[in-house]
């Protein structure tokens, strides 16, 4: 059971930090804040797996990253979605949005 | 995919770059995550707990984050050879004899591949190599050495053949070259004009011969070999449009050709047939019985070279059925085609495919060498590995682990030992050199690297790898156990005697071979050649044809020639002859007729024809044994006269003297009187039976170039005297092949030598590791026992008894390894007989002795560490641990 939600979770962090970078680029921190309120707290992860999460993102080449100057002047790592990033965005969206409603008409059918 | 790889790389390459800006970012994220607890409120300690919470342990993250970079592996990896480096470091003694152990067959191996590599496996250095084939005259019943071709038997083959694309021609003469300082005999290929063409071969510089060079009326060209070019023209390419005067014609050096094979045979310079007068002489374009030349095919594309063959014997005996005179009813004579790439190899397969097979011998002990000393270490490794293990280290990580121990070692070790091989290459290459001639093409190129690798990679894994790795169960017991003076575990010291079994056994089969190649080469040298070779020098004078126009002209030049050396100080005796021992390739045969003897033409009536004249004997120091030596009072006009050999002798004449009997060469139209019997000569090398010899004298048959002069003093120090007394004669007259002929006989025994000593020494080698390896064995089933002997001392047992108790199971391994060894010895010595001379492959002294010799010190071996163990203080033995 648990095993099978984390690996919701996994799927459903990456289509998180697609659709936060799809906005505008940005570092590691405020990627877990533009999340954090999005999803009103509803997944509650340790922060800390944002960031493996971010690298295979970078590794799969859907995102790719500069370093770049934050509050007080600190560097670190803005992340920045790209072509192929965009459009897996939206065909994950699509394909998210097909199963969402398949599974509700499965649970509406009454 | 790629994309993937790209990354992985990019983070490996800039790996520092990464890991700190890995570091940046979890830190500010950190930091922020605790400044926006600080604004909601809680204290600084709080705050930073409770990030610390929310953000998890930042060692997982990041491991989580490297695995994401995909470079685990090579993480794990670099541990591992950092772990290795400092294992072997820490443990000197192993390291070093288990590579210095693994370079003895490593470089044994990589040097005798090399040479396999060059001369047998590698595609020839000619176009379409595989297509290429030699033709052989044989005779289909008899046991004659294969033919040449005619010029009619060429001519026919190239009308008649539908299987050749191509077909080349070659042979030898020796020409007298003038305009190169003194007058110099250069073995002359005399080709076709296609001969290069055909072989795929262009020249290095200038060009090979031109279509329609060969035909009569052509300007004379040469082409020079490429040693010869080096050595007599210093490699100047200027060489090129230069005249040079050959029997009497001015002939343009057209090119020079790129280092070659010597094939087909050695020679300095190449001619086209039009240029060589006596190939081009009606006596030898009309002699169907004057073959000498080589000829070479090439097939067309696709067809089988099983029905070429059948098409060129179908060719051969049409010419024979339709000239019957020339081809005896008796005689079946076929057409025999030799792949060239054979032709070029054969000679060198079997010595060194022997080779081989003992380097392979004695990789095989090194590792069985190896392969315990890794156990014995392992023993001592127990409680690391097992708690390494019980950590979590998979049993992949663990085999990973030794693996790469073990390829360090083998690593080093095939380092050394193709230093060693590449150091000996020079020496190897010589050697092989006498079997083939493409030796000039050795180099450790990457094949041979490759190939060490090879060899390295799964010495790593059987010597090393393997012997280290323990079974999960093995470890839960010696952890239990707890101790290392507990006894060795059961299957382990099984693994240890049958290694000890195995090294014996391949020694015992190594020893053997060498022992018996040993004794045939004593054999060898003792043989009795039938001549003498101390203070006897031989020197090849190759007429110039332009001053000896004819055979009395020849006749006068060498009696004259003969009469100054005999003049000269220090000379005891000289004469010239046809032959000079074992500088010689085939012999000669012949047919003739016994007076008053009927010879059955089904038993070789053939005799080999030798021309002497006196003095020759004498300076050869080969004995008269009935009837007279030629003497000058045989001359063209006195009666014809012979001498013949024991052997001939006593084929024909057993148990009678020949002296007086009289036999005939041309069917009876002139009878030759027997005038006496020499001793039998082995002319064609020391391992070769002498043939059955006729000797006419020289006076009445002037033929021979090879003149023995016997010396007073050195024999050396004559040489320029009698090098004055040819030029006098004709300043344009070149003199060769200066040698003594304890020279050629050393020069004959060179290569039997080399390959014995080479067999010898890797015995003697694999013989010390064995040796070694046993000891090692023994001395540590001693210390592992050492509780056990002072126990048994302790109860008054004399040290005798306990060291037999000790070594016991050591020399039952022994034993079983001799026994094994001889069997295998006694199964293999079949493939040596054809190196050994007069000795059986099972000779029994060379066997009892081989096995004497390896069991006394397998013995000494076995006992020696035992007695030491035997020997110590009980109580010291007993409080140790």
């Amino acid at each position: 059971m648990g095993k099978s939600t984390t690996e919701v979770l996994q799927g459903t962090l990456d289509l998180m930090i697609l659709k936060a970078l799809s906005l505008q680029p940005m570092h590691g921190w405020a990627i877990a804040q533009r999340i954090e309120q999005v999803s009103a707290e509803h997944f509650s992860v340790n922060q800390g797996s944002l960031y493996p999460a971010l690298h295979r993102l970078e590794r799969k080449g859907w995102i790719d990253s500069e370093p770049g100057v934050a509050e007080n002047n600190r560097t670190v790592k803005v992340y920045r979605l790209t072509r192929l990033g965009r459009n897996m965005l939206a065909e994950e969206q699509d394909s998210w949005r097909r199963n969402v409603a398949a599974v509700a008409r499965v649970l509406e059918a009454e | 995919m790629l994309r993937e790889s790209w990354y992985t790389l990019r983070r490996m390459a800039g790996r520092g770059n990464a890991e700190r800006s890995l570091t940046q970012e979890i830190d500010f994220h950190v930091e922020q995550l605790t400044k926006k607890k600080i604004a909601e409120g809680l204290t600084p300690e709080e705050a930073a707990r409770q990030a610390r919470l929310e953000f998890g342990s930042t060692v997982s993250v990041r491991e989580e984050v490297r695995a994401a970079w995909g470079i685990v592996w090579i993480d794990s990896l670099w541990r591992d050879l950092f772990i290795a480096f400092r294992q072997l470091a820490r443990n000197p003694a192993y390291t070093a004899a288990a590579a210095l152990t693994l370079a003895l067959g490593l470089g044994a191996n990589i040097a005798v591949f090399t040479v396999i590599h060059h001369l047998l496996l590698r595609p020839l250095p000619y176009q379409d190599g595989d297509r290429l084939l030699i033709l052989r005259n044989f005779d289909q019943r008899q046991n004659r050495p294969s033919l040449r071709y005619s010029v009619q038997e060429l001519q026919k083959l190239r009308a008649q053949s539908a299987s050749a694309a191509e077909l080349a021609e070659h042979h030898v003469m020796n020409f007298t070259l003038l305009g190169n300082g003194e007058p110099e005999t250069v073995p002359t290929g005399i080709v076709s004009a296609n001969f290069f063409e055909f072989l795929g071969v262009k020249a290095l510089y200038g060009r090979t011969f031109l279509p329609g060079e060969d035909q009569p009326g052509a300007d004379p060209v040469i082409v020079l070999s490429h040693h010869y070019f080096q050595s007599s023209f210093g490699g100047d390419p200027s060489v090129v449009g230069r005249k040079l005067r050959m029997n009497d014609r001015v002939h343009t050096v057209a090119g020079v050709l790129p280092p070659l094979p010597d094939y087909p045979a050695k020679v300095d310079v190449y001619m086209p047939i039009s240029s060589c007068q006596s190939r081009s002489s009606q006596g030898l374009r009309e002699n169907r019985r004057a073959r000498l030349m080589d000829v070479f095919v090439r097939l067309k594309p696709g067809v089988d070279p099983a029905l070429a063959q059948a098409e060129f014997t179908a060719i051969s005996r049409r010419q024979r059925e339709s000239n019957p005179g020339v081809y005896p009813a008796h005689e079946q004579w076929g057409t025999l085609s030799t792949p060239l790439l054979d032709e070029l190899s054969s000679a060198a397969r079997p010595t060194f495919l022997m080779l081989f097979a003992a380097t392979g011998l004695v990789l095989l002990i090194a590792c069985a060498n190896v392969a315990n000393l890794t156990i014995s270490r392992s023993l001592k490794r127990e409680r690391e590995i097992a708690i390494r293990s019980a950590l979590g280290a998979s049993r992949g990580r663990l085999l990973q682990q030794f693996v790469v121990e073990g390829m360090l070692i083998a690593i080093a070790g095939a380092a050394v030992g193709a230093l060693a091989a590449y150091a000996t290459m020079g020496l190897l290459t010589q050697f092989a050199a006498r079997f083939s001639p493409r030796a000039y093409q050795i180099e450790m190129d990457s094949t041979v690297v490759l190939f060490a690798f090879g060899a390295a990679v799964l010495s790593a894994v059987f010597a090393c790898a393997l012997p280290a790795w323990r079974t999960p169960s093995d470890l839960t017991a010696s952890t239990r156990e707890g101790s290392a003076a507990a006894t060795p575990g059961r299957s382990r010291s099984r693994t240890r005697g049958a290694l000890v079994c195995a090294q014996v056994g391949l020694s015992a089969m190594l020893l053997v071979g060498a022992g018996l190649l040993l004794r045939s080469f004593v054999n060898l040298i003792q043989v009795e050649a039938g001549f003498e070779t101390d203070r006897v020098l031989s020197m090849t004078v190759n007429p110039n044809w332009s001053h000896v126009r004819d055979a009395e002209a020849f006749r006068k030049f060498f009696e004259t020639m003969l009469d100054r050396i005999r003049q000269l100080p220090g000379v005891s005796s000289a004469g010239v002859g046809a032959k000079v021992p074992m500088n010689q390739r085939l012999p000669t045969s012949r047919t003739f007729l016994i007076e008053g003897q009927t010879l059955n033409p089904e038993s070789q009536p053939l005799l080999d024809l030798s021309v002497a004249s006196p003095g020759f004997f004498t300076a050869l120091g080969v004995k008269i044994t009935s009837g007279r030596d030629f003497t000058p009072a045989d001359t063209p006009d006195s009666p014809r006269v012979a001498i013949i050999n024991q052997r001939f002798a006593a084929r024909y004449w057993p148990g009678q003297d020949p002296v007086g009997r009289r036999l005939s060469l041309n069917n009876g139209r002139d009878w030759i009187t027997i005038a006496g019997v020499v001793g039998d000569v082995r002319n064609y090398g020391l391992d070769r039976e002498a043939t059955e010899e006729l000797y006419l004298p020289f006076a009445q048959n002037p033929a021979g170039i090879f003149v023995v002069v016997r010396t007073a003093g050195d024999p050396h120090a004559m040489e320029r005297a009698l090098r004055r007394v040819v030029y006098d004669l004709n300043p344009e007259q070149a003199v060769s092949a200066v040698r003594t002929l304890e020279e050629l006989r050393s020069e004959n025994l060179a290569a039997p030598k080399l390959t014995t000593s080479l067999l010898v020494l890797l015995a003697a080698l694999t013989l010390l590791v064995t040796v070694a390896g046993i000891a090692g064995v023994a001395a540590l089933s001693a210390g592992q026992r050492k509780k056990e002997i002072g126990i048994r001392i302790a109860l008054g047992a004399r040290p005798t008894q306990v060291i037999a108790t000790v070594v016991r199971g050591e020399l039952r391994m022994v034993l079983l390894g001799l026994a094994l060894g001889l069997g295998g010895a006694v199964a293999f010595s079949r493939f040596l007989s054809s190196f050994l001379f007069r000795t059986a492959p099972t000779d029994f002294l060379t066997l009892a002795g081989c096995l004497a010799l390896l069991l006394g010190v397998s013995v000494a071996a076995c006992v020696i560490p035992a007695r030491r163990a035997a020997i110590v203080d009980p109580l010291q033995s007993l409080r140790g641990d």
